[in-house]
């Protein structure tokens, strides 16, 4: 092997076996008190069931709201059809 | 790897059950997250992120993986979101070098070494972490993941979420990459 081939691999294995790095007391003692830090709140999970249960109810509520709106339209144009049938009676006579 | 927390404690939200956990795990989640990030303060933030993360989301972990697996997936996620902001240039920070924490007193040497070749071989690590910052996210973390901290494919590529052949691929390019920076600066600063 060339100075150079040789002087590369050595490069790259020099990080064989490099674990000296530890995680300091302070940091352990931080992550130790995660629990404590935490609210206990954000621990509690939502059931699947509710999530999809408050979509549909929403879902639901946006279809009711809709076929309302769709039906108001329907009967103001039908009660806007009864007043001019009724003013061109009027302008008949 | 043996886990020997108990899921069904972490999962009842038990303080000791975790401080266990941080007990058998904090070292191995640190040591990962420094040698992809490579800064104290960034690894220790991001160590705290993981283990709040896990704490968080216990209750998802259907317990098909090892816990200390899922940890490393975390860690890995986390590390990745990292480097991508590091490299759009939003998050800074003291760049501490292995030198550097290799000098501090917590961390001593485990075997002695002469002290010229310890020298030496810190300027190499350094030469090696600066060509390996020119290697992409995933090239650097599954290389970092084997080379350094000894995870084998198979453990790489549950971590990343990729196929043992992906990772394969990506340690060999890396070291390909690697190859070929070491070669330029052996020409430009060595062999002159």
């Amino acid at each position: 092997m060339e100075p150079k081939e040789q002087w590369i691999e050595e490069t790259i294995n020099s990080l064989d076996g490099f674990k000296q790095v530890t995680a300091s007391d302070a940091l352990k003692n931080r992550l130790k008190s995660i629990p404590i830090t935490i609210s206990p709140g954000i621990r509690v999970m939502v059931p699947k069931q509710s999530i999809w249960l408050a979509a549909a109810s929403i879902a639901l509520i946006i279809g009711i709201n809709i076929a309302a709106i769709y039906t108001t339209q329907q009967q103001t144009t039908a009660t806007e059809s009864v007043e001019a049938d009724y003013f061109t009676y009027l302008n008949q006579l | 790897m043996i886990d020997v927390v108990s899921v069904t404690a972490l999962q009842t939200g038990s303080p000791e059950a975790f401080a266990l956990l941080v007990d058998q795990y904090s070292d191995k989640i640190y040591r990962l997250v420094y040698s992809i990030v490579q800064r104290q303060e960034e690894a220790e933030d991001i160590t705290q992120e993981v283990f709040t993360t896990v704490y968080t989301s216990v209750d998802r972990f259907k317990g098909d993986a090892l816990i200390s697996t899922w940890m490393y997936r975390i860690a890995v996620n986390k590390c990745q979101e990292f480097l991508r902001k590091q490299s759009r240039g939003k998050r800074s920070g003291k760049h501490v070098t292995y030198e550097q924490v290799q000098g501090t007193p917590q961390q001593p040497s485990s075997s002695y070494m002469h002290p010229g070749m310890e020298l030496e071989k810190k300027e190499r690590r350094i030469i090696l972490s600066n060509a390996m910052n020119q290697l992409t996210e995933q090239q650097r973390i599954a290389f970092t993941m084997n080379k350094q901290e000894g995870f084998s494919y198979e453990e790489i590529a549950q971590a990343m979420n990729l196929s043992k052949s992906s990772i394969e691929s990506l340690i060999f390019r890396a070291r390909k990459q690697l190859q070929v920076l070491l070669a330029a600066y052996y020409d430009e600063h060595i062999n002159r």
